[in-house]
């Protein structure tokens, strides 16, 4: 394994907050906070980041990889700096969704889940984001954009773009 | 105790014993992968899925593994509607499953083997294609067969309840979901091999077994672990005089369902040990292969000459706790009735290193089997009393019953031991002890061994031959009965059970043991009776 | 005609933020909190819960009085609120969650305190980001305010309330994988019977799961009393206002309150202004992807949860799907069972091998290579699943949607895999009438063809 990954001051008072949140005897509830923390930290959740939170949990680090590998939003390898992720079920995918995707594969140049060469954008498919009155809808990174088409995508773009 | 009823037939089992134990008990099969009784019920293969009555003449489908009995229940277990879900998860296990039986070392053991031919639906309906995932090398002793895993997470389960140890875990989601140890941190604690016997398909083996021959061709061998004081109750896989494996046999009182690595794995030592092939005598102060009467002439020459000399009884006798009770006995006897009140000892290497897991099953500092046993039968003082006899001349002749691979001298006894005018050693092969010896008289390995020994809790168990010393060695008991013949002293007849019948009459404590009341499972000293305290 | 209320959609005063507490508070928030805090024992709380009628809103339809009732005498014991959302096709708590987070707030208090709980939890599922973020600032702010922590309102009562993150997995919001997740473990369903959280929860111990709308809707029992809440809606059906969202094929997606007694042919052509484009109805979600579809002719019904289960369908959260004649209903299907196929949490044999199994074979008629023999191997793989798994996602919606999608549109699954391509017939032939298949109760989604008319399609 590489060096051992550890969180900086900051993160570690905020690890010590989320913990607070729990019973002392029970600190492996915490487990998903600290992967999302980890995940803020370091973009991924690598082996390294695991083994981190295991350590700051007490727990055997396959019980953090049991966890980290499970759930969907844990990157496992690094992605772009945007994270975009088209909702593809049947609501969004009765909306449209199929054109919003493909607009974007196409503009991007990338395909299901791969990054751009210059490592600014990752491309996604979401399940149901529950904003299905709103479809087709993307996330991008932590937010949600709504009522969704090629021309919006654009926009989102050439924002992104900008920022 | 609860009557049940199981397919309209009354039975009467034990309350609250899990279903499917209890089924197991009265000889019926419950199918069922994911539960084992050593662990915890989980729940998630489905296979057992029977019928319960729920509300009066209603039956819903339950779990057996979860269900735990009481008075009055009542089963169906050959409805329709069981044996459809048995067919449905035969199918879904063998989907995405290699069919791999051929190369499989699991072949003849496998539960879905077995299952799927007595439950299985004979044609596949699966046109799609399968998951492959590849092989992983799961630590030291244990390889994963990802494509032949079903998920049962009996093995996870191992190493979080019995070890404690959690190298095991579940990784991925849903159907990719795969056993996996994490990255730098293998399967690798005191039990891991554990694992491989509880899988019920072909995923986990141990290394140590791939590719040895396929397994319906071996004898099986009930018997005990060598490997320390805590005595686990095994099962040997034997095939032309050969170990191919040990498995752990159930106890509840000693090892569980379990046995440790070490103790698995050490009939290997045993079984490469260079044994020797004939008695040895010292001649021109170097070790000589002889005839067996050779060797007998040497020693009894050998021992009434030191009996002959100063002193009330210049011989000391060490027992062996490598030796079973009866032969320590036998060498009790023929030094108090051939040897005049001999000084007795017991030879008995370095402690190891001793561990509980988390579920409490404990190897034993004690690396040696049978070290209490022998202790009883000999009424023996400390290994240091005997060297203290040799130093101050009291101790002119020693007879020991050696036999330990694993039993190497330390420079003041090899001092002492060289100091002896006299040295008779039972040994298996050319060690250190044996090359100071005058008569060397080859003996038999544990594996080879007929009789008892008696556990660290005072457990007595029956030891089994996996097949007989080698031509030109003997089973100690009749070498000492060789001996004693040599020198006047009758020790009886050669069967185990008639020793033990004796010590049961002259050793205290094992007044009342007999062959049939230690059986498959042994039976306490004292009469305390079927000791209660889990091996784990 | 149904009238809509606005009774949880009540808007807030314009160009108020909604997680700002003051604002709530001026409006009379936090009301329901001093009411039950300050005048009612727990007993009455539990008795007035009770009385309301009440169906929990997360899918089940189950009494929350009764849930209330058997959680066991132990103590602690915890709540978990569940706002795990993840149903497609159900957006009425992120609905709530945006608009009224001290509502929400306000009922987990209440609950509580009825039932003496301490700690508790709201399950925020992962991908919620402002909305976490809300809550937890909402949550600080009635921490300042004093309706949470140590002795609360003077009342002596102490309480904490935090979020816990969920990360993506549609099992968390199932009760017992909501569970195993808060405890840090794979969010493995727990086998039930034979113990239910009430009785072995959150660390061992009692635990009250509602769903969040639920505990709003606690918060707004106590405000207006159970004796006018059961007055909404029927009572032998589901009392109180119940919010429908509608998305798909509409023209006015969004979220509408109505009592349960409205139908679905209301919900899609007055509250929701009807079909796009004017198009025919071709069929109808009524209550998240996992609630079996219902045809044409079958959107006359009311919305209560037992009208709908009469139809062998089910209210479930309340979200409805809505499809026009031009939808391909294999590809609905696909699409419905490749998210069962993602989200299987894999720890069961049936879901983790049988979903995903069925889902490779409807891609397959889909991309015109079905086999005569696959739709009837679907049905004994749903029937192979059915009732047979840890969690009930192995049939919903694992096994719901495959089942009673392919028997109502039998016709139009046998014309792809005859064609052997994706065709969507014309809309008359695409489905069968009422009379062609039957539901076998009790459970929901438990539809076959009946025979002749099998024989006569197929
Ligand atoms: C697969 C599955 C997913 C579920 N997802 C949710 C969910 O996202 N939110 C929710 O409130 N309930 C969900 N439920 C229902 C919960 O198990 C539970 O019944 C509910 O939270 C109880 O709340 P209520 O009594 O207030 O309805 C789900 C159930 C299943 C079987
Ligand atoms: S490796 Fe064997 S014991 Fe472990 S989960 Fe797979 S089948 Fe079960
Ligand atoms: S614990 Fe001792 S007796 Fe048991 S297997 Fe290990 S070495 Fe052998
Ligand atoms: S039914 Fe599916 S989701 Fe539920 S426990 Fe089984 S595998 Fe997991
Ligand atoms: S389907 Fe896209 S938000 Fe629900
Ligand atoms: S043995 Fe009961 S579910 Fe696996």
């Amino acid at each position: 394994m590489a060096t051992p990954l550890e969180f900086t001051e900051a993160a570690r008072e905020r690890a010590a907050k989320i913990l607070d949140r729990y019973p002392a005897e029970y600190r492996k509830s915490a487990v998903v906070p600290l992967l999302h923390l980890a995940q803020e930290e370091w973009g991924h959740v690598s082996p390294e980041a695991m083994a981190c939170v295991a350590r700051l949990i007490g727990c055997s680090p396959v019980k953090v990889a049991e966890i980290a590998t499970f759930y969907p939003m844990f990157n496992r390898e690094p992605v772009g700096e945007h994270v975009l992720a088209v909702c593809h079920t049947l609501p969004c995918a009765l909306t449209g969704c199929g054109s919003v995707f493909d607009h974007l594969s196409e503009k991007l140049g990338i395909g299901l889940g791969e990054t751009t060469a210059d490592g600014r954008f990752t491309l996604r498919k979401s399940e149901c984001l529950a904003a299905c009155d709103r479809g087709p809808v993307l996330l991008v990174n932590r937010r949600l954009h709504t009522h969704v088409s090629p021309e919006k995508v654009d926009e989102i773009l050439t924002e992104l773009e900008k920022g | 105790m609860a009557t049940i009823t199981i397919d309209e037939q009354q039975y009467t089992v034990e309350e609250g014993r899990n279903l499917i134990d209890a089924a197991a008990d009265l000889g019926i099969d419950i199918p069922h992968f994911c539960y084992h009784p050593g662990l915890a019920p989980d729940g998630n293969c489905r296979m057992c899925l029977t019928e319960m009555e729920i509300r009066p003449g209603q039956f819903g489908i339950v779990t057996s593994c979860t269900i735990r009995i009481k008075d009055g229940m009542n089963f169906r277990f050959n409805s329709p509607a069981v044996l459809d879900n048995r067919k449905g998860i035969m199918e879904f296990l063998l989907i995405n499953h290699p069919l791999d039986c051929p190369w499989c070392d699991q072949a003849g053991e496998c539960k879905l083997q077995d299952h799927s031919f007595d439950h299985g639906r004979g044609h596949s309906r699966f046109v799609e294609t399968k998951r492959v995932p590849p092989k992983k090398d799961l630590g030291p002793h244990i390889t994963l067969y990802t494509t032949r895993c079903i998920l049962c997470q009996r093995c996870t389960r191992f190493c979080d309840e019995i070890t404690g140890t959690s190298e095991l875990g579940v990784v991925q989601m849903g159907s990719k979901s795969e056993i996996a140890t994490f990255e730098g941190v293998p399967l690798d604690n005191r039990m891991s091999a554990n694992v491989a016997d509880i899988c019920p398909v072909g995923a986990l083996v141990t290394k140590d077994f791939l590719y040895k021959p396929r397994i319906w061709h071996y004898d099986k061998v009930d018997t005990l672990c060598p490997g320390c004081a805590t005595g686990c109750n095994t099962t040997l896989e034997v095939l032309h005089q050969k170990i191919y494996r040990t498995k752990p046999r159930h106890n509840e009182a000693v090892n569980g369902y379990w046995m440790c690595d070490e103790g698995r794995f050490c009939y290997h030592g045993w079984q490469d040990a260079d044994r020797l092939q004939a008695p040895l005598k010292r001649v021109d102060g170097e070790l000589r292969q002889v005839t067996w009467p050779d060797a007998m002439d040497a020693a009894v020459s050998g021992i009434q000459a030191v009996l002959a000399g100063e002193g009330d009884s210049a011989m000391g006798v060490v027992g062996s706790s490598m030796a079973t009770n009866e032969e320590n006995y036998l060498l009790r006897r023929l030094g108090a009735e051939a040897f005049g009140s001999p000084r007795t000892g017991l030879d008995r290497k370095p402690d190891g290193e001793a561990w509980t897991s988390k579920s409490g099953f404990h190897i034993d500092a004690d690396k040696t089997p049978n070290t209490r046993g022998a202790r009883d039968m000999l009424g023996a003082g400390s290994p240091e009393d005997i060297l203290r006899g040799i130093g101050d001349g009291t101790i002119r002749g020693l007879y020991v019953l050696g036999g330990d691979i694993g039993r190497t001298l330390s420079s003041e006894e090899t001092d002492a031991f060289s100091k002896l005018e006299f040295l008779v050693v039972h040994d298996v092969h050319r060690s250190d002890l044996a090359e100071l010896a005058d008569v060397v008289f080859p003996g038999a390995i544990p594996f080879e061994k007929n009789g008892t020994m008696t556990n660290a809790q005072g457990r007595v168990q029956r030891l089994s031959p996996a097949f007989p010393p080698p031509s030109g060695a003997r089973e100690d008991g009749a070498i000492l009965r060789y001996v004693g013949q040599r020198m006047g002293v009758d020790l009886g007849g050669t069967d185990p059970a008639g020793v033990l019948e004796e010590i049961a009459g002259n050793v205290d404590g094992y007044a009342g043991l007999t062959y049939d009341l230690i059986g498959d499972q042994g039976a306490m000293t004292g009469g305390e009776g079927p000791s209660e305290a889990a091996g784990g | 005609m149904a009238a809509p209320l606005e009774i949880l959609t009540a808007p807030l005063p314009a160009e108020t933020d909604p997680g700002d507490i003051d604002a709530y508070m001026a409006g009379g928030g936090y009301g329901a909190v001093r009411k039950a805090l300050k005048s009612m024992s727990q007993t009455e709380l539990i008795e007035e819960i009770n009385a309301s009628g009440i169906k929990g809103r997360g899918g089940a339809g189950f009494s929350t009085g009764m849930k209330w009732n058997l959680c066991a005498d132990r103590f602690p014991r915890y709540l978990c609120a569940n706002a795990d959302e993840s149903e497609p096709g159900s957006f009425k708590d992120r609905h709530l969650l945006e608009a009224k987070p001290h509502q929400i707030i306000e009922g987990m208090i209440i609950t509580s305190y009825a039932l003496g709980i301490n700690l508790g939890y709201i399950y925020i599922r992962g991908e919620f980001f402002q909305i976490i973020d809300q809550m937890e600032a909402a949550l600080e702010d009635a921490r300042k305010h004093g309706f949470l922590g140590a002795d609360i309102l003077g009342t002596g009562y102490d309480l904490e309330l935090y979020v816990h993150p969920g990360a993506g997995a549609y099992i968390c919001g199932e009760e017992t994988g909501l569970i195993e997740s808060l405890e840090g473990n794979r969010p493995y369903p727990r086998l039930k019977p034979p113990f239910f959280p009430a009785a072995i929860g959150l660390w061992g111990q009692p635990t009250i799961v509602n769903n969040v709308e639920t505990m709003a809707q606690i918060a707004t029992i106590v405000d207006m009393g159970a004796e006018a809440y059961k007055q909404i809606g029927s009572e032998d059906d589901t009392t109180g206002p119940r919010l429908f969202g509608l998305c798909g094929h509409v023209k006015k997606p969004g979220i509408y309150e109505y009592d349960s007694d409205v139908t679905l042919r209301e919900l899609i052509y007055d509250a929701a202004g009807g079909i796009r484009d004017d198009n025919r109805l071709k069929g109808v979600i009524p209550g998240g992807i996992s609630a079996p579809i219902l045809t044409p002719e079958e959107i006359d019904t009311p919305m209560g949860f037992g009208a709908l289960g009469k139809l062998g369908s089910m209210g479930g959260t309340g979200g409805i799907i809505v499809m026009d004649e031009t939808t391909s209903m294999v590809d609905a299907l696909l699409n419905a069972s490749s998210f069962a196929a993602h989200e299987s949490c894999g720890q069961c044999t049936p879901c983790r091998e049988g979903v995903p199994w069925m889902n490779d074979i409807l891609r397959r008629i889909r991309n015109g290579q079905g086999r005569d023999e696959d739709l009837d191997l679907l049905l004994d793989i749903c029937k192979q699943i059915h009732g047979h798994t840890v969690c009930v996602f192995g049939q919903a919606p694992g096994v719901w949607p495959v089942r009673t999608i392919l028997v109502k549109y039998w016709p139009e699954f046998r014309a792809c895999i005859e064609r052997k391509e994706l065709v969507v017939p014309p809309l008359e032939e695409s489905y069968l009438r009422p009379d062609q298949y039957e539901h076998i109760p009790p459970v929901p989604g438990n539809f076959r063809l009946k025979t002749e008319e099998a024989d006569a399609a197929g």
